[in-house]
């Protein structure tokens, strides 16, 4: 996905050094790339932040580059991985990185399904639950918000509307155009080998009629 | 997510969607809240990372528009010095010599030596670069050419020549012959060169003729007075007044001996300058004219060398050889003259003295 006119525009205002662009920068994205390094350091609080800052403040420092070939959060997230790697090929560890790929693909591919109360039911659905908030994270912030607001708040969209300062018709527009948004970002985020699998319904047969 | 997969080729119920993507966020519940002492601590050190970031762009942006003034104003300076240079016209270029005698098919021009150019007659100012090119026998108008160049010296062009004059104290002698005289003390700054291709002949005041062969492959220095230096093939030889100096590639120096007053310098003395005579001493006339002629003066009566520097000449010498110059001012002072192996004799008393 392509950043959007809007997140270009937030680059080419930080860059000439507008305060309230830094601002937005960091109150939109940052929450989402902490808990993106969160999810891949198994709660390890203090390198998450060690990681989350050494990669915003090269992000940052590059930021005049940033052509928007892809979305923010998706250069940020890379980044972000790309940071993480490197401190663990500083440190001379495995990672602690969570796998999310293994932890799918195990929790798919056994034929015999883990007792719903066990730890390994318990693993894959937090590792699911990262999945659906790293997607919410890699949506722009209005959208995200008003998908939670939706589905988890279960506020009315005449609500979200006011929430958003928005008609009705527009708040209806704009959730249409959310949830597309997470089903495509989700869907990228499953779409490796064995995640698929365990992936929503939907999210197989958007990818059997997209192909 | 426990969902059975659905058939290929299923259509998409958006209301299925829906409830799925209900259920999806639902599971995982709202996206844990980020600890706001490590957001805060992250947010400073972006904020001053953004800070420097911001600085430098506009030390840049600062540079950037300092370098686009800079480049500006050169190529302002540049456009205004090519306006200048194009309208504001160009100084002469600086007269080198100019002409004194003009005899026969003289020629000045970059294609004088293919015939073409402009003829040259006395008076004429020769810039730095001028080719001069003087017909030879053949031609049926044989020419010859003495000028003055800038500073003094005197050159002169025997017939079938092609000079070049590089400047007022370099020549270039491309085919032929030329004879300076550079007066009896060199040019304040040094002497005149002349490059032969062959060689390069500088003068230390003196009077001499350099010739080179018809092929080219040889030149001659001839001494009249004074001397002067061949710088050839990283070699430099001198000859002196008398002297006679041949040189080619590959070969020794040749040396023999020339005599002042012979007929070798025959040419030279048609190709003399005239000067107007009226109102001078006799002294300088006999002066010029021994010069000229390459002989000696004597006075046979030592008083007269006294009284010749009183008595004024008058009447014109032009179109006159040396002889019949001397013929007729001589007894018009009432003086006699004899010439013996270049040397004048003059005496008192009208006529000619017989040679001894």
């Amino acid at each position: 996905m392509r950043a959007t006119k809007t997140e270009r525009e937030l680059v080419r205002r930080m860059v000439a050094g507008d305060a309230s662009a830094f601002d937005e920068f960091a109150d939109g994205y940052l929450p989402g790339l902490y808990r993106f390094a969160a999810a891949r350091l198994a709660g390890d609080r203090e390198l998450t932040r060690d990681i989350v800052q050494s990669t915003a403040c090269k992000v940052i420092a590059k930021i005049a580059s940033f052509r928007g070939e892809a979305a923010l959060m998706t250069w940020l997230c890379a980044c972000c991985r790309n940071e993480i790697a490197a401190h663990f090929r500083r440190h001379m560890r495995s990672a602690h990185e969570v796998d999310l790929e293994v932890a799918e693909e195990t929790g798919a591919g056994e034929s015999v399904t883990p007792p719903p109360d066990g730890p390994e039911s318990a693993a894959i659905r937090r590792q699911a639950a990262d999945l659906v908030h790293v997607a919410l994270d890699t949506l722009p912030a209005h959208y995200s918000q008003a998908l939670e607001w939706k589905y988890l708040e279960e506020l009315p969209v005449s609500e979200i509307a006011g929430r958003l300062n928005l008609g009705l018709k527009a708040a209806e527009s704009l959730l249409t155009r959310a949830r597309q948004a997470f089903r495509d970002s989700y869907g990228r985020l499953a779409a490796t080998p064995g995640r698929a699998a365990s992936a929503p319904a939907w999210i197989g047969r958007r990818m059997e009629l997209e192909s | 997510m426990s969902d059975p997969r659905p058939a290929a080729g299923r259509p998409v119920d958006p209301a299925e969607e829906e409830r799925e993507l209900r259920h999806l966020i639902r599971q995982a519940g709202p996206r844990p809240a980020v600890p706001a002492s490590d957001l805060g601590e992250i947010k400073a050190a972006a904020r001053r990372e953004w800070q420097r970031l911001v600085a430098a762009e506009a030390a840049r942006r600062r540079w950037a528009r300092r370098l686009a003034w800079a480049a500006g104003l050169a190529v302002a300076a540049v456009g205004a010095w090519w306006w200048s240079a194009r309208t504001v016209p160009q100084p002469p270029p600086a007269v080198v010599a100019r002409v004194e005698l003009a005899r026969g098919d003289v020629r000045v021009g970059g294609d004088a030596i293919d015939g073409g150019g402009e003829p040259l007659g006395s008076g004429g100012e020769l810039v730095a670069g001028s080719e001069l090119v003087t017909a030879g026998a053949a031609a049926g108008s044989p020419g010859r050419l003495a000028i003055r160049l800038a500073g003094g010296p005197s050159v002169r062009l025997d017939h079938d020549s092609h000079v070049r004059l590089a400047s007022h104290r370099r020549l270039e002698l491309l085919a032929g012959a030329l004879y300076v005289d550079s007066g009896v003390s060199p040019a304040a700054g040094g002497g005149i060169e002349i490059d032969t291709g062959l060689g390069v002949v500088r003068d230390i005041g003196t009077q001499f003729e350099v010739r080179l062969s018809d092929t080219g492959e040889a030149l001659r220095i001839r001494v009249r007075e004074g001397r002067v230096t061949l710088s050839a093939a990283g070699e430099s030889h001198s000859a002196a007044a008398g002297e006679e100096l041949t040189w080619q590639r590959d070969a020794p120096p040749v040396r023999g001996r020339v005599d002042s007053w012979s007929a070798e310098w025959e040419w030279v003395v048609a190709a003399a300058p005239p000067i107007e005579i009226e109102g001078r001493t006799l002294g300088e006339f006999l002066d010029w004219v021994c010069r000229e002629a390459g002989w000696r003066l004597e006075f046979v009566d030592p008083a007269l060398a006294e009284s010749a520097r009183d008595i004024r000449v008058h009447g014109a010498i032009e179109e006159l050889t040396l002889e019949q110059a001397l013929s007729v001012v001589l007894p018009g002072s009432r003086l006699s003259y004899r010439l013996e192996d270049g040397v004048l004799r003059v005496a008192r008393g009208a006529g000619r003295l017989q040679n001894s």
